[in-house]
């Protein structure tokens, strides 16, 4: 019961992350809303695992968590040096 | 419970992919690509498809995302505007999917006890699955176990093709960069 | 003892929930990137956190428990490094702070006219973003090697550099 409050307060967010998601003027902002969805993402597997009795694929979540940080460390490196920065070519011209 | 998360996550899935289809700037597709991932991993672990979410997320949300990030690299940021008017492509899609949901009407009801797969085989797997493999969830026993080498096949297959696009993401690369070098050699 | 640790799980579930769910709404009403990363990264410390001590009471001393904690521990430490990264590459890209000016409106400021150094270390790259250079490749022998190497015929030495390179031209535009 207490688990499934918690999830409905975690759908919420991810209903409003989603929202910032769509809206979001930047890229950044689309970005930060993404990370936010990763987040959402595991605390639902958690908790959804809690509340059916089964946590036991929880390290799934640890998973889950690199792979956010992998995502928009990547997306954001790409920005740095990618067509929308600055810098002509990867190797060149880091800066 | 399971039925309002479910609910919840396919609205939003839905949001997400017309965002998809109206947003111009390819940077945000490849941002709200690796979010539907993610909300998709959701979907699959409430349908108890542990294995089956955890590669959605990896490989929808981890290497697609730096996949398409190589190839942007490589293009414009931009969608150009669609040259031709979408009304014919709209109605293609439109009548394809009328069918695909026509095709369902045939299908039984999702979880009925009487049909084939609940009848036959997969009763089998249901009864024999923990005893043969000692996993506790049938469908990674069926996927990893007694599937192994079909499983193993997938593996190969989408290895060998992230490889061959990183190759030719950096071929592409390696030849701008000779390119750039006899432009400053050129130079005065 | 059981009702304690329920009534505790209650608390820190809910508590976690809300603190999640304020993350979400600052996220939406918050002016700009820099005030909304802010709104976030108290779901992803606080809530997190809390939800995350809610199911490690229900755990009890068991391996879940282990793997809870791994989980925010890795949230918490890549949380912390991702926004970091995102500020920065906003910062990089151009995006300014609403700060208030003098009158107390708010107005979108070049944080590098207000903190000059700044500008100084966004422009120097951190050290892992130091590429080392390649031995330079000079001479004409050597490079047609390295492109027939590469897979590319020598013929294309003689096609217009600018040919090969589409997007040069959009890059220097922007």
């Amino acid at each position: 019961m207490m688990f499934a409050a918690a999830i409905i307060a975690v759908l919420i967010a991810l209903t409003l992350a989603v929202a910032r998601a769509l809206a979001g003027p930047t890229a950044f902002d689309r970005l930060l809303a993404a990370n936010k969805i990763g987040v959402s993402a595991i605390m639902l597997l958690a908790l959804f695992g809690f509340m059916t009795g089964r946590p036991e694929f929880l390290d799934i979540g640890i998973t889950y968590a690199l792979l956010n940080m992998i995502g928009t460390l990547a997306v954001l490196k790409f920005f740095r040096y990618g067509a929308l920065g600055h810098a002509q070519d990867l190797d060149r011209d880091p800066g | 419970m399971e039925q309002l998360i479910n609910m919840v996550l396919l609205t939003l899935l839905a949001l997400i992919t017309i965002g998809i289809i109206r947003v111009r700037n390819l940077f945000a597709v490849v941002v709200l690509a690796g979010a539907y991932s993610f909300l998709m991993a959701s979907v699959m672990m409430v349908l108890d498809a542990v294995d089956v979410a955890m590669t959605e997320a990896a490989v929808g949300a981890g290497i697609s995302t730096v996949l398409a990030l190589g190839a942007l690299h490589l293009t414009k940021t931009e969608e150009a505007a669609p040259r031709f008017s979408a009304i014919l492509p709209l109605f293609v899609a439109v009548g394809t999917g009328a069918m695909l949901i026509y095709g369902t009407w045939e299908l039984p009801g999702f979880g009925l006890a009487d049909t084939p797969m609940n009848t036959g085989v997969g009763l089998d797997y249901l009864d024999r699955s923990m005893a043969e493999t000692g996993i506790p969830n049938v469908v990674t026993s069926v996927l990893a176990s007694y599937r192994g080498y079909d499983t193993l096949g997938e593996t190969v297959v989408i290895f060998t093709g992230g490889i061959g696009v990183l190759i030719l993401l950096t071929a592409v690369r390696r030849r701008r960069r000779l390119a750039g070098d006899r432009d400053k050699g050129s130079a005065p | 003892m059981g009702q304690v640790i329920d009534l505790l799980s209650w608390a820190a579930l809910l508590g976690g929930g809300f603190f999640y769910v304020v993350g979400a709404i600052g996220l939406n009403r918050m002016p700009d990137i820099f005030t909304r990363m802010h709104a976030v990264s108290v779901s992803e410390t606080l809530g997190v956190g809390l939800m995350i001590f809610g199911m490690l009471l229900q755990a009890g001393f068991t391996l879940v428990a282990v793997k809870l904690i791994i989980i925010v521990l890795v949230m918490w430490t890549t949380g912390a490094v991702a926004t970091h990264a995102l500020a920065r590459a906003a910062l990089h890209d151009g995006e300014k702070p609403l700060l208030a000016d003098a009158t107390g409106a708010l107005v979108a400021t070049d944080p590098v006219s207000l903190f000059p150094e700044l500008g100084v270390r966004l422009a120097t790259p951190l050290k892992s973003e130091i590429v080392e250079e390649e031995p330079v490749e000079s001479g004409a022998p050597e490079d047609a090697e390295t492109l027939a190497e590469a897979g590319y015929g020598a013929e294309e030495e003689d096609a217009n550099p600018d040919a090969e390179r589409p997007d040069s031209a959009d890059k220097e535009g922007q």
